[in-house]
């Protein structure tokens, strides 16, 4: 009895993970890109909601014990789990984001030479990519994320998500909006996506995210208004540490 | 990546091809907010910056469309002179910008300028569930509204549902028949509240009334409560059959050119919006914080214009 009480004592309650510069970007604000309050309503505020609603969705059941990634992983198939998918996912999203923002000019980082073959390798140049980021971005329907990924076949590519979608799995990527219109195109996406599903092949990971942007109003409403997310993307890239996406590209070389 | 060529333009035109929509009893509240529910930032986050940004990017598209007669036709005045555009009644724009809504979603159908016709659709589906959503207000709001952002303690509250009343009479047949579909009005606030909470991307909450037609009387179903998500209508006419026309289209090889099916054309029922309520975070978040979207639900229920409502009931029913 005493056993069991120990190892319930020990049960999951999701906290907010506190950034290396928190307490300065309260007081602050992060140098162009976030006032004091933008900061603190987009991270501290948000992810307390998040994960606040997360460890409720949670408790008591197979999830309690798990991380927000694994929550995901064991959540992504099934419909009847997609309000705790969102929170465990935005969760991960929103701190993937927060992660790898700096003070503007704060860390000269650039992209590392191995990171900046691929990228001229797959879209030209930095400036090609960052125009197609912000052409993904603009045709992105109401709220959702923009990812960088470096995909299976080691190549990189831009994926949107709708809402709380995840870049990792081709099947809750969730970047067909079947709320409007749909097009030939979005069928023969939907069948392709519905076969596999029907399949039951266990997914392997398509893609890893190198660069996360976020795209839900909590991130900029604040600072940038209703419809300014094209201008908060601008200023991203200007926020945005290298050191760290980097660090999240797959290289081979430290294996 | 036909996606990504589709880039919608921010420029201002000069010249412009739509009328403003304007919404009578809120035009003179941009400075100073709904009492009760909105602080002149958050209005102008839900309604003017957003009803300005989709005109000003439905101005620039209807330039470009290749169908840009038809699309137009929708705001001409036939009764006045051509070419003068009359927009100031709330129920006569929101007819105006349904007919947009079909328009474009019959020339987004193998239009030589498909993603023009797409966006242009994407931006009236909003321009119209926004339009509706903020002429069901009452622009006086509600003077015992408490507007605040609440902590993350609010999470773990319940709110009691008790005393609901509505400013309608008591033999008013709206308020009879939301009795008689729901039981009672709290079942019914509860249901809308319970319904917009879950909407966690951009969406709206409805009351539809659902109609079955013939001989060109309407007879109610029933009324029922759905959400919207992102561009979609309340009603799923315009897409009705959609997914499956497409699939047979594929299989066919894509031989038949010609393909345009009349699934628009199912007369047998009708769904009448009577209200809407925006539940996308940036209708609450500048004034009810990351934590308020329930006490921001609360302040709409008591701030619904229940006449307004009343009078979209169908006169043919």
């Amino acid at each position: 009895m005493f056993l069991k009480s120990v190892q319930r004592s020990t049960r999951g309650i999701h906290t907010v993970p506190k950034l290396a510069n928190q307490d300065a970007w309260l007081k602050n604000g992060i140098k162009g890109l976030y006032s004091a309050q933008g900061f603190k309503e987009s991270w501290v505020d948000y992810q307390q909601y998040l994960v606040d609603n997360l460890t409720m969705r949670t408790v008591g059941t197979l999830n309690e014990t798990r991380t927000p990634f694994e929550i995901i992983k064991a959540t992504y198939k099934n419909a009847s789990d997609t309000t705790t998918f969102h929170y465990a996912s935005q969760c991960f999203n929103n701190h993937l984001f927060f992660e790898q923002v700096a003070d503007s000019g704060a860390s000269d980082s650039a992209p590392s030479p191995n990171l900046e073959y691929i990228i001229n390798k797959s879209f030209g140049s930095l400036e090609d990519l960052k125009a197609d980021f912000e052409a993904e971005l603009t045709t992105l329907n109401g709220q959702g994320w923009v990812f960088l990924v470096e995909n299976n076949q080691k190549e990189l590519e831009i994926v949107s998500c709708i809402n709380e979608g995840t870049p990792y799995f081709h099947s809750r990527n969730q970047n067909l909006d079947l709320s409007s219109q749909i097009t030939i195109d979005d069928v023969t996406q939907l069948d392709i996506l519905s076969q596999f599903v029907k399949n039951g092949n266990r997914e392997p990971f398509n893609n890893v995210p190198l660069i996360c942007f976020n795209s839900w109003h909590y991130a900029y409403l604040h600072d940038y208004g209703v419809n300014g997310k094209v201008e908060f993307l601008q200023k991203f890239w200007d926020c945005l540490n290298w050191n760290v996406i980097n660090q999240r590209l797959f290289n081979q070389a430290s294996l | 990546m036909l996606r990504a060529s589709c880039k919608v333009f921010t420029r201002r035109q000069s010249t412009s091809l739509l009328p403003q929509f304007k919404i009578k009893d809120l035009e003179f509240l941009r400075d100073k907010g709904i009492t009760g529910l909105y602080s002149s930032k958050g209005l102008n986050n839900v309604w003017y910056d957003k009803a300005d940004y989709c005109r000003e990017n439905l101005n620039q598209l209807l330039q470009q469309s290749v169908n840009k007669n038809a699309l137009l036709s929708c705001f001409l005045n036939k009764s006045l002179d051509k070419g003068s555009i009359h927009l100031s009644d709330t129920s006569d724009s929101i007819d105006r910008l349904n007919q947009l809504i079909s328009t474009a979603a019959q020339s987004c159908e193998g239009s030589e300028s498909f993603t023009v016709d797409h966006e242009i659709y994407n931006l009236s589906t909003q321009l119209y569930n926004h339009h509706f959503a903020m002429s069901s207000l009452n622009s006086g709001g509600n003077e015992s509204n408490r507007v605040y952002k609440p902590d993350a303690s609010e999470l773990l509250k319940t709110h009691p549902n008790t005393d609901v009343s509505i400013s309608l009479s008591h033999d008013a047949q709206l308020l009879k028949q939301i009795k008689s579909s729901f039981g009672s009005l709290e079942q019914l606030k509860t249901l809308l509240i319970n319904s917009s909470l879950a909407i966690k991307g951009n969406g709206f909450t409805w009351l539809i009334a659902l109609f079955s037609k013939s001989d060109s009387k309407l007879f109610l179903d029933d009324l029922y409560v759905v959400n919207s998500y992102n561009n979609g209508t309340p009603s799923d006419r315009l897409k009705n059959g959609q997914l499956d026309d497409f699939r047979a289209f594929i299989k066919e090889g894509n031989s038949n050119s010609e393909f345009v099916k009349d699934y628009h054309q199912n007369d047998s029922f009708d769904f009448v919006p009577l209200l809407a309520i925006n539940a996308s975070p940036y209708a609450y978040l500048s004034d009810y914080g990351v934590f308020g979207k329930r006490v921001y639900l609360e302040n709409v229920w008591n701030c619904i214009n229940w006449p307004t409502v009343a009078s979209r009931w169908p006169k043919e029913a």
